[in-house]
């Protein structure tokens, strides 16, 4: 017995309807199970809230619950789109890591058309941290909270490369610690493997790393990168560390046409008024870069990183030391993570401890929420997004926009670059 | 993790034991009855091996039309077989779920395809059951990403085959050294991808499968160079066999029509010429006395009399017995491909397709939107 069906499927045609019923039967849903605290912060990718685990073995946890924005274009009513290529990415190596010094999942919660991670809380980040010491007025961070947050950043970011992933935007934000003072690597939305890689890095993203961070190999326009791009940004932070301040703080290019990567002018201007400018002696592959030809319109800079580790009452050689391997011109050259944990500066006293705040006389402020704000499931949609725009103002001040803001939310979702071609 | 299989969640999560995997089939059959009771056509549709055999067809087929990588066609039919676990055939539109398997591989293989690309290309394939909203496809993502526990990293034989053979030639114990020929090395590869027809990528890690298919491609090979060698003498081109046998892969590749055509089966087997297909037949027969179980004994490997390359399958035999490789599941693993090849003669695609379309129109009937 052969049904002629009909030549053309409506779009009412079977799916998967006995499944989703079977599955929706047996669901609980995210406030079943975490009491929701309050609102932290929000990003291209969606928001981010703090909650206390309410059942079993993640009752009193607390956690931090990263809301995926779901990309509907209208606010009302939010219809499945496929899933960003940065959500997937996050959600699949999160899945796979373990390591104590990168965020720890502790589950994925699919829920009607929306995506919630669970992350384990973590009380404080590098951004934060900077902050307190910087305002009112500067008080310096303490060495041994310094030197070993970098060095528990190494751990984390060397376990990384040795799993063949690159983080592509590490920055202070990213940088969480908890409040026993272990250090989480957050934030892995830019993430991606690169062994045997079937496309291109450049191909999937044209933009990575957030403006003040990048490499000057990205910003020359390289195709082929490497796992030091992730160690100069853990030297960028060093120095932001010590100084308080961010060491390159260049104004970013926007891109007005899609199709082109604009050149980053002002920023590799500060790069090279602290380094000097990269010569072809110490950078043998300099003239291979597309953007090579850009450097001509600098005029000469001489070395000065010295000298602003001086003027930062920087005094201890062998951190200098380290400062300069990582933020080394040639990619080829640049100090890799896993040698930079043999550093003799994490050898020398004090050594790298496994709670960077020991010994420090700062207790700094627990991470802000705002408690009106606990509708995770996003039934007042308008008001709670008038309202992280206003805590966006607030808290982010003249920090660079996340990456997806600024310039590259087209390469992670088809969705939305389609829309922009139009 | 992700550069290494051993800690990664395919290894941690998703392996699986065959009891395992027969108490979830049976517990998805419960749930056949009480959803579907007795209705004949949903009866006919069974997910038994020519369902697999098809749907792994399917798979090729979107694939090679969205000029899609190998690689990213496994992990999507890797996704399908555990998704198939834990859910019924007949509770979703299956040519949704092949769809929306290479939807998610594209992804996490690095190579992202447009939602609509995907759908469109879909729906050229089948027009009657593939319904124009995108959205259908998208919540089919989020239930399969859901049922997968977010577990999508996979990991596939083809590095641990490349591993293996280079190991083979490079080794300085000659007593270890296998050349191993572009050819061979080649049919190695189509029976890898052939081995996701089965369950063998939730039981055993990569490199059993990797061994297996290299194992069964020499198996196969010996036997008919010897035939052809008595027979062509020196006119014979060494390794033709594996030459017909990609020519025949390859030929299907080229042409995709080919695909579409109610002769075409598809197998291998299909195209291998009689004498390879007589071979898997007499190793099929006689696999517990034979090579397959030489594996298992460590003994000396099958008397050299008879074949004109025994060199090349004496030095795996010693190889994997000096190696820490499970050669109980390389056995195991050798045993089931050559009982799908087997089983693949039989195969008639017509008849898969009808019974899929025919449940598909009651679905519809029940359950549409």
């Amino acid at each position: 017995m052969v049904v002629q069906p009909m030549r053309m499927a409506t779009s009412h045609f079977f799916t998967i309807r006995p499944y989703r019923e079977r599955k929706d039967e047996s669901r609980v849903s995210v406030t079943e199970r975490y009491e929701i605290l309050g609102y932290i912060a929000a990003g291209t990718y969606g928001k981010v809230y703090k909650a206390k685990g309410k059942l079993g073995n993640f009752k009193d946890h607390l956690y931090a619950i990263k809301k995926f924005k779901t990309d509907s274009k209208d606010n009302e009513v939010a219809h499945y789109t496929g899933i960003s290529q940065s959500a997937i990415r996050e959600m699949s190596l999160c899945k796979e890591l373990n390591h104590k010094n990168i965020s720890k999942l502790s589950e994925i919660i699919l829920e009607k058309k929306c995506i919630y991670m669970v992350f384990e809380f973590a009380e404080y980040d590098l951004l934060q941290i900077i902050h307190y010491h910087s305002h009112p007025k500067p008080r310096p961070i303490p060495e041994i909270t310094l030197k070993s947050a970098v060095y528990q950043i190494m751990q984390g970011l060397s376990f990384l490369h040795q799993n063949w992933i690159l983080h592509r935007d590490l920055k202070p934000a990213n940088i969480m610690v908890t409040s026993d003072g272990v250090i989480k690597i957050g934030d892995l939305g830019l993430a991606r493997k690169f062994n045997n890689p079937l496309q291109g890095l450049y191909t999937g993203d044209k933009v990575v790393v957030t403006i003040w961070y990048r490499a000057p190999e990205l910003l020359l326009g390289a195709r082929d990168y490497t796992p030091a791009i992730d160690t100069w940004a853990v030297g960028c932070i060093l120095a932001e560390l010590l100084s308080l301040r961010p060491l390159f703080k260049g104004e970013e290019t926007k891109i007005d046409n899609k199709k082109h990567v604009p050149f980053q002018e002002n920023q590799l201007l500060k790069i090279l008024e602290i380094l000097g400018t990269p010569t072809l002696s110490k950078w043998p592959s300099l003239n291979s870069y597309p953007e090579y030809p850009q450097l001509t319109r600098f005029t000469l800079f001489p070395p000065s990183l010295k000298a602003w580790y001086r003027s930062n009452n920087g005094s201890n050689q062998n951190c200098l030391r380290l400062l300069s391997q990582l933020l080394e011109y040639d990619p080829s050259k640049r100090i890799s993570a896993l040698d930079a944990l043999n550093h003799p500066w994490f050898k020398e006293d004090p050594k790298p401890a496994e709670n960077i705040f020991e010994g420090s006389k700062f207790r700094y402020p627990q991470r802000k929420i705002q408690r009106e704000d606990t509708d995770i499931l996003g039934n007042s949609g308008k008001q709670a997004f008038e309202h992280h725009q206003h805590m966006r103002a607030v808290n982010r001040m003249k920090r660079p926009f996340p990456l997806g803001i600024s310039n590259s939310s087209a390469a992670y979702n088809g969705n939305v670059a389609k829309r922009i071609a139009r | 993790m992700s550069a290494n299989y051993w800690a990664s969640s395919q290894r941690n999560k998703w392996q699986v034991t065959r009891k395992i995997i027969h108490d979830a089939r049976m517990s998805i059959e419960a749930i056949e009855k009480k959803e579907f009771g007795v209705n004949i056509a949903l009866q006919e549709c069974k997910y038994d091996l020519n369902m697999r055999i098809y749907l792994h067809q399917m798979i090729i087929k979107l694939g090679r039309r969205l000029n899609l990588r190998q690689l990213i066609m496994s992990s999507a039919e890797i996704y399908m077989t555990r998704f198939l676990l834990k859910a019924s055939i007949k509770e979703v539109n299956i040519y949704l779920l092949v769809a929306t398997c290479i939807y998610v591989a594209c992804k996490i293989e690095e190579c992202p395809q447009h939602i609509r690309t995907i759908l469109s290309e879909a729906r050229r394939c089948w027009p009657e059951f593939i319904p124009n909203d995108l959205t259908k496809l998208a919540e089919l993502e989020f239930y399969l990403i859901d049922e997968l526990d977010c577990y999508l990293i996979v990991y596939h034989p083809y590095n641990s085959l490349t591993q293996i053979v280079n190991i083979l030639q490079e080794t300085h114990n000659t007593s270890l050294r296998v050349e191993i020929t572009p050819d061979e090395l080649q049919a190695a590869w189509s029976i890898v991808n052939d081995s996701y027809i089965l369950d063998l990528h939730m039981m055993f890690p990569p490199h059993i499968i990797a061994v297996a298919a290299l194992y069964l491609t020499l198996l196969l090979g010996v036997d008919l160079n010897t035939v052809e060698g008595n027979i062509h003498q020196a006119n014979s081109v060494p390794n033709s066999s594996h030459s017909e046998l990609i020519k025949g892969k390859s030929d299907t590749a080229r042409s995709p029509s080919a695909f579409n055509s109610p002769n075409s089966k598809m197998s291998p087997v299909a195209h291998m010429t009689p004498r390879i297909s007589n071979n898997i037949k007499m190793h099929t027969a006689k696999r517990d006395t034979h090579a397959v179980s030489e594996l298992g004994n460590h003994k000396s490997p099958p008397g050299a009399q008879n074949y004109r390359y025994p060199k090349k399958i004496e030095a795996l035999i010693n190889f994997l017995t000096s190696s820490n490789i499970n050669l109980q599941e390389v056995i195991q693993s050798v045993q089931e491909l050559l009982s799908l090849y087997q089983s693949w003669e039989f195969y008639d695609e017509i008849a898969e397709r009808n019974t899929v379309h025919n449940a598909l129109i009651v679905l519809n009937k029940n359950y549409s939107g």
